[in-house]
């Protein structure tokens, strides 16, 4: 349905996509995924005709992007990243512009807006002005227009961002009843948010393709690199030190490589990487017993893009030479209102 | 044919509510009567005396057509795009199946018809002269038709100003200095020989140095609607070019 082979844009001298190929089949749900700056936007902008590719091809349903760029705009549905929506509008008033400018018929415009807002549920909110909803409606409302005239290609840029983990969920549920017969490219940075309704992942990586496979397969590849934070006290007095700590933790079996986050006060927090699929929690626990130290926290992290790529290319991100804190402090933060990885 | 009608009219329809949902078109229509109304009063006054002096009462409103475009046009165009680049609404808008000239064509004419309805709030003075008295309909007419002549052209370099920039203050700044500058261009050909080509062309140009010359005679120049005209056009163009150039490698 969707086809791109040897896709090349540049930005003035910097190359934003490298030769990027991937096929999606029609009726399939791909996500799209890769760290922000990788691509993405970019390879979108391309298949909805908003931007042209310097080199490559591009056919959606057969037709070329590049010299049938309106034949292709009017067989997709597309949310932009950010969903931009002009704010003064009311939500059924903005949905019957966008539905003109579509081509809907006339005589079907009304129908099209009644099923787009049933949908994406927000038929209770079709009289509100679009610049008053909450960040989940305005949401639900681009898809509402993405989804109007009935788009046999639905490309959906970023849609969860800024939703909190319920919204998501309700997100994804609704995407899951979308899908069947439509094509759906969902792009996306975080793993977790596709992997469940996703059947296939591409991933992007500094505008090249770094992985293209079935969730699952990829799912088995990046499920040794879930992490454990712990931590730990090693007393009141702080007779044990953060180094003697990380040395008791290092000898753990199973342990591949221990990092100390953080270190003030009495309790310390240590990154566990774990070999294969192995759970350290028990063991760290075990540790933490054995020895009379303290323990107030002890979880598992979600994997986040970033070392999903380390493992899968084996490519250390060459941009990003943060301190690990302060890339910790920074996953963290994007990972604020979306769901923990199940 | 039929589809660039329909979009242009969607585009139009969308842009003239939205003039009327921001406060700045209320804001400039209020301005725009207030001093309109105290010029109407101060000059009916003046001419109260004399009835055969209504023309002068006319005229002294429609003097300030080159003013109050210059003042106008920046004013309605500045969002036009600046807006939709900085929200990123463009986005959405030209990966619908439009084209640039349909959405360039949809907002110009929205945005002449909301300055030519502005002008037309002029015809209520008008009409309470023609109650007290028999004023001349022709110049108005003419002067009309010259206004929305030098409106377009204006509001389509405000336009192309707003297509240049996310900011909408930089648009106003542009499209102001721009219209000054077509404004007064006749200033210029004090530099050049009496009578030289130079001479003849910036005084053609000019629009202070003859606009309201329809008034007068009650015919309408044709050489200087075309020249506005011409110059919309001219605008209207690089607009289209503009937003297109993201096409461009």
């Amino acid at each position: 349905m969707i086809h791109v082979s040897q896709l090349t844009k540049h930005f003035g001298p910097v190359r934003a996509l490298d030769r990027v190929s991937f096929d999606v089949p029609e009726g399939a749900i791909v996500g799209f995924l890769g760290p922000n700056g990788a691509g993405k936007t970019t390879t979108i902008r391309i298949l909805t005709g908003f931007l042209p590719p310097d080199e490559g091809e591009v056919t959606i349903a057969g037709i070329d992007a590049r010299t049938d760029s309106l034949g292709v705009r009017r067989i997709i549905g597309y949310l932009p990243e950010g969903v931009p929506i002009y704010p003064e509008m009311r939500v059924r008033e903005y949905l019957r512009f966008r539905a003109r400018i579509k081509g809907v018929p006339r005589a079907e415009r009304k129908a099209a807006i009644a099923r787009a807002l049933a949908s994406a549920g927000v038929e209770d909110v079709n009289r509100q002005i679009t610049g008053t909803l909450s960040k989940g409606y305005r949401q639900r409302v681009g898809l509402a227009d993405a989804l109007l005239g009935n788009p046999r290609v639905l490309i959906l840029d970023e849609p969860t961002v800024g939703l909190d983990p319920e919204q998501v969920r309700q997100f994804r549920s609704l995407l899951r009843g979308l899908g069947g017969d439509r094509t759906i490219l969902l792009s996306t940075h975080v793993l977790s948010e596709v992997e469940q309704v996703a059947a296939r992942i591409i991933i992007i990586r500094r505008g090249r393709i770094a992985a293209h496979d079935t969730t699952q397969n990829l799912r088995k590849r990046v499920g040794s690199l879930d992490r454990i934070r712990a931590e730990i006290s090693g007393g009141s007095k702080a007779e044990v030190s953060p180094p003697q700590l990380l040395a008791a933790l290092e000898k753990l079996p199973g342990v591949v490589e221990v990092r100390l986050e953080r270190g003030n006060g009495p309790f310390h927090a240590f990154i566990l990487r774990p070999q294969g699929d192995q759970d350290l929690r028990e063991a760290v626990f075990h540790l933490v017993r054995d020895r009379g130290w303290s323990l107030r926290e002890l979880t598992r992290l979600p994997v986040t893009l970033e070392e999903a790529f380390i493992d899968i290319v084996g490519e250390r991100p060459a941009v990003d030479n943060r301190p690990i804190v302060e890339r910790e402090h920074s996953a963290a933060e994007g990972h604020q209102g979306k769901e923990p990885r199940a | 044919m039929r589809t660039c009608l329909r979009n242009t009219t969607a585009i139009f329809g969308r842009e003239m509510a939205s003039f009327f949902l921001s406060p700045i078109a209320y804001v400039v229509i209020s301005l725009f009567l207030l001093a309109n109304g105290w010029v109407f009063y101060f000059n009916a006054n003046f001419f109260q005396e004399s009835p055969q002096q209504i023309d002068f009462v006319i005229r002294a409103l429609f003097n300030w057509v080159p003013f109050w475009t210059l003042l106008l046009a920046p004013v309605i165009t500045m969002r036009l795009f600046a807006e939709e680049k900085r929200t990123g609404t463009l986005e959405s808008l030209m990966t619908a199946p439009v084209t640039e000239f349909q959405v360039v064509a949809g907002k110009f004419l929205a945005a002449e018809a909301f300055y030519l309805l502005i002008w037309l709030t002029l015809l209520l003075h008008l009409v309470i002269l023609e109650v007290l008295g028999n004023p001349d309909w022709g110049p108005v007419i003419a002067v009309y038709v010259a206004t929305a002549a030098l409106g377009a052209l204006m509001l389509s370099l405000g336009l192309l100003a707003s297509a240049l920039t996310r900011n909408q203050i930089v648009a106003v700044i542009v499209s102001l200095v721009g219209s000054f500058l077509l404004l007064v261009a006749d200033m210029v050909r004090r530099l050049f020989p009496d009578d030289s080509q130079a001479d003849r062309f910036f005084d053609f140009v000019g629009i202070l140095g003859h606009f309201g010359n329809e008034f007068d005679r009650g015919v309408v120049d044709l050489r200087f609607i075309a020249l506005y005209l011409i110059g919309a056009s001219v605008f209207l163009f690089f607009t289209v070019k503009v937003l297109e150039a993201r096409k461009w490698r």
